[in-house]
């Protein structure tokens, strides 16, 4: 028995990120849902595979008190997916404040008989931390769809607006 | 004021409701995942059915009163017409096989794109109006009724495949859903529901002879500022003739290599080829497209923008046609043109002037693709090479679902890209080929509107660049395809930036030795390649 929060947390982190990675799939249609979680190969599932590898990591960053910074790669694939999808903007990262509720729901009463909300606290800040960095990622990825939307023609016509005087290098890059 | 919903309530909202049964028809219109309606100017041109000022986020989509019966009529004879389509929607079991096979299903989570259910969307009407059981046990029997909440998923709907064809091989008894959202697209033609990037294309198609609608000076001059920049990058100068009859070979390329980076280069690659080789071959203003749009509008379009060729091939009175680098240029080929307008008894069976081989696969459409033709000259040895100036890329190669899943084409372009650069590898084996994924914006789809469909569509393609990205520092994705070199520069951007596009042949003309060239410092777009300052 231990009387550390980041020990518990350890003990349990494959039922909380099993648990982590259920719900947020659960975001998804009951059909897509079922598909997201159930295949394996990381090609033919790209979103199941990048959501239970990126909880995974990011749990352990967490638990480690890896820098903010160091959690960006791995939110990384995670965001970028939810960021096409169709959710808005508060339904695409939700889901990383759903570990929250989860250690409440399944160590709640563990955490309060041994007297660990304080350090509890410790851990969720850690939590919101990281979706503030998530938050970075999302606005970054909209700004690249929207860079790349409204570049897309000038892109794909460079060599012969640059040929028709009609753009240069540096309006190109502007 | 309400309180701020906590993440748990957020989780009970999802993008799509999923708790409506994919038997309600009705559809929220997604930003970046439906098109813009086809301009009434465009249908005339072609002279198709119901032009009008229409918007699909409008209640009133102006069908024509008797909408119903043109559908049910428009049904009823491609069902007596085409015995597949009576198939396909006959003997599916739903045994759910194709369900996760779909590029939009995966990268979208969107179950109406799921194969089985997409199919479904048409098959419930006709089961409710065709089949006995329907009209006897309607719903009971899985039928729908036709309303104008149907024919508004069928355009959201069947605007959300790209006819790739990766799920019939899937399905255990080859139901092809790409053929029954030919039909559905067809079927909405008939009354005038259907999208501008495609109509617009076609009627451009249909008026100057590319999508573009680049008149034939200007198409030519397009083509002669890609000569002046091979002068400038490899030393000669190239002279292509334009129209010219008694030429051997009549070739065809898609326009988007004429107009649009990068896939002019692939077209400069052309030219330097046909130079190196010698081949007696002309280009023609008027039959200046490969693509076919038509094929996604209607059969009717699709046979008269194809039979250009033929009509070009015979005023010129070429021998045989060689086609450029491209998707469903070649399906339609492939699959309709020798239906459609052929057999082209006019012209002969081609043979390469240079090895001697007769191409007895085109033996009735009297076209060969630019792939078997650069693979048969490699084999025979007949091109000088220099493959060490592709060093500077670490290449991929992204099998486009037309011409690997529809033709078959699968080792000729590896063997052609494996000769002229050095750096080869594979994405992995359950991606490519056969099981290939699409770009995610074939069919018409790559227009800007689509911005968000393309990025689901494209994820499981380009989440398999970047594994071989990051695996193997692969930094150039090639291809076959023209809507390719349009529709994944963007995706690569969005999900595996530094890794760029081309085609095959401009990487050919990369390593190809030409007679008098000077120094080659530069690659074909005009960018130093490492490695070569001035060591040659
Ligand atoms: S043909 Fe391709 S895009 Fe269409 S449903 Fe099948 S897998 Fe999806
Ligand atoms: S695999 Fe074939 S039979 Fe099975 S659900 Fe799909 S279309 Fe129907």
């Amino acid at each position: 028995m231990t009387n550390d929060i980041f020990e518990l947390l350890k003990e349990n982190r494959g039922m909380l990120v099993d648990r982590w990675t259920t719900l947020t799939l659960q975001t998804y249609p009951n059909e897509s849902a079922r598909f997201y979680s159930k295949e394996k190969d990381q090609f033919h599932n790209p979103v199941g595979h990048a959501m239970s590898k990126g909880l995974a990591e990011i749990f352990e960053a967490m638990l480690v008190g890896r820098d903010i910074q160091q959690i960006r790669p791995m939110l990384d694939s995670m965001v970028r997916i939810r960021a096409v999808q169709g959710f808005a903007p508060s339904n695409s990262l939700a889901f990383l404040l759903f570990i929250k509720k989860i250690i409440r729901d399944e160590l709640g009463a563990e955490i309060q008989a041994k007297g660990l909300e304080q350090q509890l606290a410790a851990f969720e800040e850690r939590v919101d931390g990281t979706l503030l960095v998530a938050f970075d990622v999302y606005s970054q990825c909209r700004q690249t769809l929207s860079d790349i939307k409204n570049s897309e023609f000038i892109n794909r016509h460079v060599q012969l607006l640059k040929r028709a005087n009609m753009v240069s290098e540096e309006t190109r890059l502007s | 004021m309400s309180q701020a919903p906590k993440p748990e309530e957020l989780l009970r909202v999802s993008h799509i409701p999923p708790k409506k049964d994919w038997m309600d028809p009705r559809v929220d219109l997604v930003p970046g995942t439906w098109g813009y309606p086809g301009k009434a100017s465009s249908l005339e041109t072609l002279g198709l059915p119901n032009p009008r000022e229409w918007n699909p986020t409008d209640e009133d989509w102006k069908l024509p009163p008797n909408w119903k019966e043109i559908i049910h009529e428009g049904l009823k004879e491609r069902l007596e017409k085409y015995r597949s389509l009576k198939i396909f929607l006959d003997i599916c079991v739903r045994c759910g096989a194709c369900a996760d096979k779909c590029h939009f299903f995966i990268g979208s989570g969107d179950p109406k794109n799921m194969p089985v259910l997409r199919a479904e969307l048409l098959r419930s009407i006709y089961r409710q109006d065709f089949t006995m059981a329907g009209k006897i046990l309607g719903t009971f029997a899985g039928g729908r009724e036709l309303t104008e909440d149907v024919i508004k998923e069928w355009f959201y709907y069947f605007h959300q495949c790209t006819e790739c064809r990766r799920c019939s091989l899937y399905c255990p008894y080859g139901i092809d859903t790409a053929e029954v959202t030919i039909i559905v697209r067809e079927l909405l033609n008939l009354i005038g529901v259907n999208i501008d990037w495609i109509l617009g294309a076609a009627a451009n198609c249909y008026r100057t002879g590319n999508h573009l609608g680049l008149e034939p000076h200007t198409f030519k001059g397009n083509i002669e500022y890609l000569v002046d920049d091979i002068e400038e990058y490899v030393g000669v100068r190239l002279n292509p003739t334009f129209n010219r009859k008694g030429a051997e070979v009549l070739f065809i390329a898609p326009s988007g290599d004429v107009f649009a980076d990068p896939g002019i280069f692939t077209y400069m690659g052309y030219l330097m080829l046909f130079e190196h080789i010698g081949l007696d071959y002309t280009i023609s203003t008027y039959a200046s497209e490969g693509g076919n749009f038509g094929l996604f509008t209607s059969q009717e379009t699709m046979k008269r923008l194809n039979s250009k060729m033929y009509a070009e091939a015979k005023r010129l009175g070429v021998k045989w046609i060689l086609g450029g680098e491209c998707g469903h240029m070649w399906r339609v080929l492939h699959q309709y043109m020798d239906t459609m307008n052929g057999p082209a008894d006019f012209l002969e069976v081609p043979k390469s002037p240079i090895t001697g081989t007769v191409f007895d696969n085109a033996k009735s459409t009297k076209m060969v693709h630019i792939v078997e033709f650069m693979a048969d000259l490699i084999h025979h040895g007949k091109l000088k090479l220099n493959p060490s100036r592709n060093d500077y890329l670490r290449t991929t190669w992204h099998d486009s679902c037309n011409v690997s899943r529809g033709m078959g084409m699968f080792e000729e372009p590896r063997y052609v890209l494996k000769s002229v650069c050095n750096n080869f590898f594979e994405m992995p084996e359950n991606t490519i080929r056969e099981q290939t994924f699409c770009c995610g914006g074939g069919t018409g789809l790559n227009a800007g509107e689509f911005e968000y469909l393309r990025m689901m569509g494209g994820m499981p393609r380009a989440f398999a660049v970047k594994h071989v990205q990051e695996k193997h520092g692969v930094n150039r994705l090639v291809n076959v395809c023209a809507l390719d070199r349009a529709i994944l520069p963007p995706l690569m951007d969005y999900w595996a930036p530094e890794v760029s596009v081309s085609g095959l042949t401009e990487l050919v003309a990369n390593a190809l030795v030409m007679e008098g060239e000077h120094d080659r410092l530069t690659d074909l777009r005009g960018e130093d390649i490492p490695g070569m300052e001035g060591d040659e």
